[in-house]
């Protein structure tokens, strides 16, 4: 028994010590808001950079418009907002004289990435499907708003 | 809980077997029950968790056979999501004892366990999306389990007739998890957070120990002694 204080001395500090190590950093809120993958439009022939004459372009079951030719400018690539409530997200591109559509199939998993944060939709692209062209899949996973990637994600052949 | 049954069985089996060989000091001379305190702590101090663990060891002769049994619930509760997530865990394992010829029982030990966990998550979900209609989003994840190795070091001093005080220092390594479809664990029953692959932990205990007969060192030092 006469050990007993000199144990409980060390229990003490080495609990001290080693709590103090084992605390970690909490990480970086990210968003609480669906990724948005981009879309490239190419030619065919040469797989260069192309600017199809596209008027709209929405998505089946959203009220907003994700480019409007009468406020916005033609380019060749677009970032687009994935549906975070179904595992598919259909758009259409409205052109002239038709209507194309454009399905893009992920799996969606859901991680509480921090209490404080809330929580977020981790998308993996699996598939897609077009009215127009060809499309394929360049890089799985879509990007959040705040990355701010450049990175492609569909590749559309016209 | 039926490995744990399996491991804890074999482990009695082997050293049973040992000591049928005629080394009798292999005989175990008590059983220790306790409890953590540190997760005691954290359930009272902490609103959105509870957790609460057992454990126990043997003697045979300066090893110890471990099992740890614990149960854990969260509860993360905020403006727009609802996460729960409650499951079980056991721990088992072979430590040294390196103050066995020490009386009442103190123990200074190094070892290693052998982890598992088996809990459910779900999440209720009202995100504020701009580009579509608010939904809520339910998911519930069933039969997630997991499992992991802990290297540890600790003491357990006897502070009062048969009462010992002590903790023990662990270093979590090789996590896996599986079961997760739709909902990837945020932390695991008896591990910490989920997206940690090696971590440190740190847990106080308080046991009684209950003696079964005198260590076979004891009894031949009173019969020198007398």
């Amino acid at each position: 028994m006469n050990y007993f204080p000199r144990y409980l001395l060390f229990i003490c500090l080495a609990g001290g010590l080693v709590f103090l190590a084992s605390c970690y950093d909490d990480s970086d809120c990210v968003t609480e808001f669906a990724p948005y993958i981009n879309i490239n439009f190419k030619k065919n022939i040469d797989r260069l950079d192309t600017i199809p004459p596209v008027l709209r372009i929405g998505a089946i079951n959203s009220d907003s418009l994700f480019f409007n030719r009468e406020t916005d400018s033609l380019r060749a690539k677009y970032v687009l907002p994935l549906n975070l409530y179904e595992d598919q997200t259909r758009f259409f591109f409205d052109f002239a004289s038709s209507q194309q559509t454009l399905l893009v199939i992920y799996n969606r998993q859901i991680i509480l990435e921090n209490p404080d944060c809330g929580l977020v939709n981790i998308f993996d692209l699996d598939s897609v499907n077009t009215t127009f062209g060809s499309a394929r899949i360049i890089e799985e996973i879509p990007k959040f708003p705040d990355e701010e990637s450049n990175e492609i994600n569909i590749e559309i052949l016209l | 809980m039926k490995y744990c049954y399996k491991i804890v069985l074999l482990g009695w089996v082997l050293l049973s077997t040992y000591t049928s060989w005629g080394q009798s000091k292999f005989l175990p001379t008590g059983i220790r029950a306790g409890f953590n305190l540190s997760t005691a702590g954290k359930t009272i101090t902490r609103d959105f968790m509870s957790q609460y663990e057992v454990t126990g060891d043997i003697d045979f002769y300066k090893y110890l056979l471990n099992l740890d049994l614990g149960t854990a619930q969260f509860n993360y509760e905020e403006d727009d999501f609802t996460y729960n997530l409650s499951g079980s865990y056991f721990r088992t394992g072979i430590d040294i004892n390196f103050v066995n010829n020490l009386p009442n029982s103190h123990a200074l030990f190094m070892g290693a366990r052998y982890a598992r966990s088996f809990f459910n998550a779900s999440v209720s979900w009202d995100p504020d999306d701009p580009y579509w209609p608010d939904q809520n989003i339910s998911v519930e994840e069933e039969n997630m389990r997991a499992f992991w190795f802990e290297i540890v070091g600790g003491m357990k001093v006897n502070v009062l007739y048969n009462f010992h005080l002590g903790f023990t220092a662990r270093l979590k390594i090789a996590r896996s998890y599986y079961g997760e479809d739709r909902l990837i664990p945020y932390r695991i029953p008896g591990y910490g957070p989920a997206e940690v692959g090696s971590m440190w932990g740190f847990d106080y205990y308080i046991s009684y120990r209950i003696p079964f007969r005198k260590k076979p060192d004891v009894v031949e030092k009173l019969k020198i002694t007398k």
